[in-house]
């Protein structure tokens, strides 16, 4: 007979006991025992014919997985002894597995990289994640996948239903990718004058495109696309203005990934579109670094930037809680296609326009500080902007635009 | 869950002692009141990781006195509160007491994480 050492969190499956005896020569034999006396033990430390990943067995004082695994011998009289194998920490799963099983698993843990051509002095760090680095291109990869698997977790998504999504297009992209690999039909509600890369990445991504008026931006998205989802309930709309799904993926993702990879953040800066970035990341942030200042970049009035939202437009998103954000700094569209040139003179980093207006709030915040870290959240690359002409277009207006800058 | 200063001491001198990788052990609880700590050895030191290993014998003989245990790991920069790791490698530890010192934030806080969801259990100093 073999005694086998039963720890306190086993202890219901065997009817309370500390020890319990099964038979044996090897851990095979004794375990395989020990779940016919016990059956309820058995999911607990055996799966697919091996150990269980969460229980360590010991022989003679050392573990089985060091030895010959199942098939070490247990010695006549001996001990076997289960523990719980305890494992944890803050952070590895930041870094994206080498071989994944589906482009959905490659969904965030994008990097971070310096800026030092950009940082007005060389004592502030400046730091941009990469969202573009993400499988369609774009921070709203993140977005569709938490509200598409959010929605299937609460039963409020299922097999045979179609989405319809207002969107600037990176979201609808995004979406478009996770419903083809999911199953569902999409249609994308989205201004006429977004990029035509845009309306043709989404089209080829398998979704439908209903225009809505340029002149009313994204908010003539918004408001066509609830229209439509009023008039026929067999739409499901995700609707990232309000789906709290949105944030809690910046603040379980984008953000965590932020707090873990720094020893230091002073300021976060972020476009603010519909606030689900800064919301989510700002939180997580600024769980980690308490005193950090979180800084919405706005488009100003009447200039949209691409993919950016002025709140005095009219729409206030409703995961938005502008209480939250600690500055909001107003961006020309003049500068943000300046700075979006600079980060690709000077760095070699090729992003899209809102990045553009994110890294040049960084800058004027950066300038504030005497020293420290100030983190910038690029919410995609440049790709899908390329038909645009301002790449190349002579601009002089970039001083006088700094001068309309308002703080609060 | 009751953590006696001095016993918080010895957690906060342990996860110093152990940077810049994370520091964990086991805390034997009488009631809720917490009574020893016991630390343990990082079997994968990692800022960013733990593996708890203390001898299995030793770790035997505590499941059979009369205490509860709570896991207690550090966490290097960021806040005492569970990660997506700590809760996807929970294990056998489901509902049990799971603490959590931050080195950098001299914070500790008491969980307890079950089926993926995290609730927090209050800490007093004495």
């Amino acid at each position: 007979m073999t005694v086998v050492r039963i720890p306190p969190t086993l202890r219901t499956e065997v009817g309370g006991a500390r020890q319990v005896e099964a038979e044996g020569e090897t851990v095979r034999e004794v375990l395989d025992d020990l779940v016919e006396r016990h059956p309820a033990l058995a999911p607990q430390i055996l799966q697919d014919g091996g150990l269980a990943p969460f229980v360590n067995v010991y022989v003679g004082g050392e573990d089985v997985r060091t030895l010959d695994g199942l098939d070490t011998s247990v010695p006549v009289g001996g001990t076997v002894i289960l523990l719980p194998a305890m494992a944890g920490g803050s952070s590895p799963s930041w870094s994206r597995p080498a071989v994944a099983g589906s482009l959905l698993d490659l969904i965030g843990s994008t990097p971070l990289v310096e800026l030092p051509r950009l940082s007005p002095k060389s004592s502030v760090k400046l730091y941009a994640k990469l969202e573009g680095q993400n499988p369609t291109g774009s921070i709203k990869d993140r977005v569709a996948k938490a509200m598409i698997e959010s929605a299937e977790a609460s039963g409020e998504l299922e097999p045979g239903r179609a989405l319809l999504e207002p969107t600037s297009g990176n979201t609808g992209i995004s979406l478009a990718l996770v419903a083809a690999l999911k199953g569902y039909p999409l249609t994308c509600v989205i201004p006429e004058n977004a990029t035509p890369e845009r309306k043709r990445l989404l089209r080829l991504y398998g979704a439908d495109v209903v225009l809505s008026p340029a002149a009313e931006g994204s908010n003539g998205a918004v408001r066509l696309a609830l229209e439509m989802a009023e008039a026929d309930p067999r739409w499901f709309v995700p609707f990232q203005y309000a789906n709290e799904a949105n944030p809690r993926a910046h603040y379980e993702g984008t953000g965590a990934e932020i707090a873990e990879a720094l020893e230091r953040v002073d300021v976060l800066v972020a476009g603010l579109g519909t606030g689900g970035t800064l919301m989510g990341a700002g939180e997580r942030v600024r769980e980690a670094f308490p005193d950090v200042v979180v800084a919405a970049a706005e488009p100003l009035p009447g200039d949209p930037v691409m993919g950016l939202r002025s709140l005095d437009d009219g729409y206030v998103p409703p995961i938005l809680d502008v209480a939250r954000l600690d500055r909001k700094v107003l961006v020309s569209n003049e500068e943000s296609v300046a700075t979006v040139r600079d980060l690709l003179r000077l760095e070699g980093l090729f992003a899209g326009v809102s990045a553009g207006a994110v890294v040049a709030v960084a800058r004027r915040l950066a300038a504030e500080l005497d020293e420290g870290v100030v983190v910038t959240i690029l919410a995609d690359a440049g790709w899908k902007y390329l038909s645009a002409d301002f790449w190349d277009a002579e601009t002089d207006a970039v001083a006088a635009s700094m001068e309309r800058t308002v703080w609060w | 869950m009751v953590i006696p200063a001095a016993l918080r001491s010895e957690i906060a001198e342990h996860a110093r002692g152990e940077l810049p990788n994370e520091a964990c052990g086991l805390l034997l609880l009488d009631g809720d009141v917490a009574v020893e700590y016991v630390p343990g050895e990082n079997a994968s030191p990692s800022p960013y990781y733990f593996e708890l290993r203390l001898d299995p014998v030793v770790w035997a003989d505590l499941g059979d006195r009369d205490v509860r245990q709570a896991v207690v790991h550090s966490h290097v920069s960021s806040p005492p509160r569970p990660s997506r790791t700590d809760v996807e490698r929970i294990g056998l530890w489901q509902g049990q007491p799971y603490v959590i010192y931050s080195v950098r934030l001299d914070e500790l806080a008491a969980w307890q994480i079950a089926d993926g969801a995290i609730e927090p259990l209050p800490v007093s100093g004495s």
